[in-house]
């Protein structure tokens, strides 16, 4: 397993490298400039502006500068918050998106499965008509409208839980039933047809056969199998949550890195983008990397390698 | 039983066939059936609720709500179906080439489409559109550089599966040139999947860009689309509800017809596909 995980780490340094080049390249390429502003600056201050963040060297020199500190695990200066380095600020958001994340990644795959399990029990039956409405919700309705309604009927009006920010427990539930349902909604379909093909096989009608209870044939025997390609998506499902964060932590104005990368781009403070994009970027490559592990765990035939 | 959850599903996929087609019609005509003009302000009627002079009522400025929809319909609508029209362009040449030539060109071009597949596609589209700008256009364009790869990813597994067809080999015996299988034998047995892909894309550009409009990161005013509206109704929402409530209404329908249509398109095109079950 060890040698997997190395392996693994060591072909995600390209990566990185490749996302960090093509991040660069991109914010050099947009026309206009950090400090433009309506009324131009003084050109003395313009110049050591750009000495300070070295924006006045020519772009290889900008370029080696900044993968140096990169390097060293230096992010750079943001370009907004003034005196605040981007290691700053992501230290301070990257555990309030990596707490709703996991919380709405376990709420999903709880929700989901369950929903799955339920609905691949009877197929047909009113619990699997249920199962079938909340995944066609799931799938149409948009982040930002189920955040809204949530936030108008469980915030605004009934005052059960707060509308914004993150400062315990009751802050969290809105963000992550937000962010999860949609997850959930995706994982239940999957789950419901991967689990019904596994019905078929063999070994579930041999465990039938012996007279097991039905619980105990889907629990025991279907759900494992079952589970395969739900693990497989882990990976998109990740991605999915980084894009509903976006939304979520910019309706409940959470702290989190979702929220940082939509200023900085209005803000267009460049350093901070990049960092946020690195950061998601590996949280990508650490994902893809437990579903490999965690296939390798449910299907020992992955293992052989 | 599954008959009957098939007529069901094909129930669904004709209503919302009507009503998209209604939609559209309503989009397009937006300047004959919108009863105030786009940008037209009346400080007398500021925040008005739904009523009728003003269907959906009035904004904060004093602009009708109804048709600033209508028009909002146009661009939401216009977004999502270009931007399926251009991945579908761009997706289906990719796909092909990668899964007909085959061999290292379909590693190297399906290891970039794997990049962009994984990584979050709101991230990504954010970045383009930095980079080109945030017009409509700019929108357009970076939602289809995203979302194209969903359609190569598609097409390549259709192109992979024809290509073993008795048919192909004979044609292949025949002595037919690559440019007559690629185009003749194989291109046009990828259509009915290919459909499917299409309407799925669509509503997915719509929720994209509403999205980015309503985290403040899409079109640009004097435009509005139904993203932007949702963003304007829920700077609102506390006291006058209805502002947000149309948007996100519209917004909601749409996408849920365009997958109820593209679902029974599903079944009756590509049933091999069909991800769940009948039960």
């Amino acid at each position: 397993m060890l040698p997997l995980v190395l392996r693994r780490l060591v072909s995600a340094i390209p990566t990185l490298f490749i996302v960090a080049t093509l991040s660069f390249v991109l914010m050099r390429l947009v026309p206009g400039g950090p400090f433009d502003r309506e009324k131009k600056l003084p050109p003395a201050i313009q110049a050591n502006v750009e000495r300070k963040y070295h924006l006045d060297e020519p772009v290889w020199k900008q370029y080696l500068l900044y993968m140096g500190s990169l390097a060293r695990g230096d992010f750079g200066p943001s370009y907004k918050y003034l005196g605040r380095s981007v290691n700053d600020i992501l230290r301070e958001a990257f555990p309030v998106s990596l707490q709703l994340g996991l919380f709405s990644l376990v709420l999903s795959v709880l929700c989901g499965v369950g929903t799955g399990i339920v609905s691949a029990w009877r197929p047909g039956s009113w619990l699997d008509r249920g199962g079938g409405l909340f995944s066609v919700l799931g799938f149409s309705l948009p982040t930002f409208v189920l955040g809204s309604l949530l936030v108008f009927s469980l915030a605004d009006s009934l005052h059960f839980f707060p509308p914004a920010l993150w400062e315990g427990w009751r802050f969290t539930v809105l963000p992550v039933v937000t962010l999860s349902f949609a997850p959930a909604a995706f994982l239940a379909r999957l789950c419901r047809a991967s689990l019904l093909e596994v019905m078929e096989k063999d070994f579930v009608r041999t465990a039938r056969a012996k007279g097991l209870r039905e619980s105990r044939v889907i629990l025991r025997h279907a759900l494992k199998n079952a589970l395969t390609p739900v693990v497989s998506v882990v990976g998109p499902l990740t991605a999915g949550l980084v894009t509903g964060s976006f939304v979520v932590e910019t309706i409940f104005s959470l702290p989190g890195m979702g929220k940082h990368f939509v200023t900085a781009v209005t803000n267009r403070d460049y350093p901070l983008i990049m960092g946020v994009t690195l950061m998601y970027t590996v949280l990508i490559i650490l994902a893809n990397m437990i579903v490999d592990l965690l296939y390798g765990i449910l299907d020992p035939r992955v293992r052989v390698e | 039983m599954g008959n009957a959850r098939l007529h069901t599903g094909h129930r669904r996929g004709w209503i919302s066939l009507i009503f998209l087609v209604a939609l559209g019609t309503a989009a397009l005509g937006a300047s004959w059936f919108a009863p105030y003009g786009y940008q037209q302000q009346d400080p007398r009627a500021m925040l008005l609720p739904p009523g009728w002079s003003h269907l959906m009522g009035t904004d904060l400025l004093g602009r009708d709500l109804f048709s600033r929809m209508l028009y909002g319909a146009r661009l939401s609508l216009s977004i999502g179906l270009s931007t399926a029209l251009i991945s579908v362009l761009i997706g289906t040449v990719y796909g092909a080439v990668s899964g007909y030539v085959g061999g290292r060109t379909d590693n190297v071009l399906m290891r970039w489409v794997e990049v962009v597949y994984s990584l979050p596609d709101l991230l990504l589209i954010i970045l383009i559109s930095v980079l080109i700008g945030r017009g409509a256009i700019g929108i357009l364009l970076a939602l289809s550089l995203v979302s194209w790869v969903t359609v190569a990813r598609v097409i390549r597994g259709e192109v992979l599966k024809i290509c073993t067809q008795e048919y192909i080999v004979a044609a292949r015996a025949a002595g037919a040139p690559h440019r007559v299988i690629l185009f003749r034998h194989i291109l046009p047995n990828t259509a009915g999947p290919l459909l499917v892909t299409v309407i799925y894309r669509i509503p997915a550009a719509i929720l994209a860009e509403s999205t980015l409009s309503f985290i403040g990161l899409g079109v640009p005013p004097p435009f509005s689309s139904w993203g932007t509206l949702a963003n304007d109704g829920w700077a609102a929402m506390k006291f006058y509800p209805h502002l947000i409530i149309f948007p996100a209404a519209m917004i909601f329908a749409t996408i849920l017809a365009f997958n109820s249509l593209g679902e029974s398109a599903r079944e009756r095109l590509d049933p091999g596909r069909t991800g769940t079950r009948r039960g």
